[in-house]
């Protein structure tokens, strides 16, 4: 049997987990403002460090949709030959 | 007799292998900004020293091909990189004695590497960081493919560039008239914000990147096989596992090529890039020096 989480415990951190990880990169000027590691974020939830690393590689494709994958070679195909369309901006990620 | 010092000689050898550019980062300035376990000294206990290598990503003409695909399947770099690196690993440990690893960006776990290639090439004077996703512009070269070799001799460390490549003139020109850059008008993955000619932040969406320069890869594998199972229509699933993009992503896992580095639409209007591109113009030898 793989060794996996449960799916309550992958429930209840998946946002917390995932949004300390590096999913997105902020920098003040050019230094980056660093992301947890998968130790420190378990130090900050009370879990260990391969329950967050397990719940962080889970959460990362989760969290992304299949449609981004799939629109992305129209996308780019517009924008290399210097389109842009409505069909784009429908692959924008809510944040921004 | 060679009278060149140690980290020439390096140097030297990274380009007759191949190399475009070299770098060389004291492993204790890494460290002050990566975490424990993503340093150099855990990939390499007793480490002292990286050399960064870095070439260009493609062709020349695949910056100008009608097909975004090109630049995924037609790696430049990317070739030869890793046998610059594990011929200078060699060099360390066969002809100076001291041990070394190479390394070329291998993920630790999900999209996480076990070392940032952007880090170590900041930190080994290569270039600075860009809106465009924090990757490292070099002032000559532009866009670089990096690796690097990890080493317990200690050599001199190369000095970080005193002014910073991004953003170029015409960026800020750009910025002070319509509020935005080349870069962050060609993708929703980017964000930031120019103050006084300089980057004042920056915002980089590394999952809707990954959808884009990893386009058919091991990520897109595993959602589509996820839809595929949960499919309960057989003429839907049929379709599904026959469908071009399945078909590509198999094919690029089963060949090992167009799995990164699919999507430079960021950089195809970058004002520091679109004058380097040239493979042939950057691959070039110190005077003096034979291939």
């Amino acid at each position: 049997m793989i060794n996996t989480i449960s799916p309550d415990i992958y429930e209840r951190f998946k946002e917390k987990v995932y949004n300390s990880s590096l999913w997105v990169q902020e920098y003040q000027g050019i230094v980056q403002k660093r992301p947890l590691t998968d130790r420190e974020i378990g130090l900050s939830l009370g879990l260990d460090e391969k329950t967050v690393r397990e719940i962080r590689c889970v959460a990362e494709l989760d969290f992304t949709p299949l449609e981004w994958w799939l629109a992305a070679d129209s996308v780019k195909q517009k924008r290399w030959r210097g389109k842009k369309s409505q069909e784009d901006k429908a692959v924008e990620h809510p944040g921004y | 007799m060679n009278t060149q010092g140690i980290e020439e000689q390096i140097k030297t050898k990274a380009r007759r292998l191949g190399a475009a550019a070299v770098g060389i980062a004291d492993v204790s300035a890494i460290n002050a900004y990566a975490p424990e376990g993503y340093r150099p000294d855990n990939l390499l206990q007793g480490a002292r020293s990286v050399i960064v290598v870095a070439g260009a990503p493609t062709f020349a003409g695949a910056w100008k091909g009608t097909n975004a695909r090109y630049m995924g399947i037609m790696p430049n770099f990317p070739t030869v990189r890793r046998a610059v690196t594990t011929n200078l690993a060699n060099f360390f440990e066969v002809e100076h004695g001291y041990e070394a690893v190479q390394y070329d960006a291998a993920l630790e776990s999900g999209f996480t590497p076990f070392l940032s290639l952007k880090l170590c090439a900041e930190m080994a004077g290569l270039g600075t960081r860009a809106l465009a996703g924090g990757v490292v512009l070099n002032g000559s070269y532009g866009l670089l493919s990096l690796a690097a070799v990890i080493t317990t001799m200690p050599l001199k460390a190369d000095q970080r560039p005193d002014r910073q490549v991004c953003p170029h003139p015409a960026c800020v020109r750009m910025w002070e008239k319509r509020r935005t850059t080349p870069c962050l008008s060609s993708c929703e993955a980017l964000a930031g914000e120019l103050e006084a000619g300089q980057i004042k932040w920056m915002r980089y969406n590394r999952q809707l990147c990954a959808t884009r320069c990893q386009n058919t890869s091991v990520g897109a594998f595993q959602k589509m096989l996820c839809e595929i199972i949960n499919e309960l229509n057989p003429e839907k699933r049929k379709l599904l596992i026959f469908s071009d993009f399945f078909g590509r992503t198999i094919r690029a896992i089963a060949f090992g090529s167009e799995l990164v580095a699919q999507c430079w639409s960021c950089l195809k209007s970058c004002p520091v890039c679109r004058p380097n591109r040239s493979a042939a113009k950057i691959i070039q030898l110190p005077k003096g020096v034979e291939a």
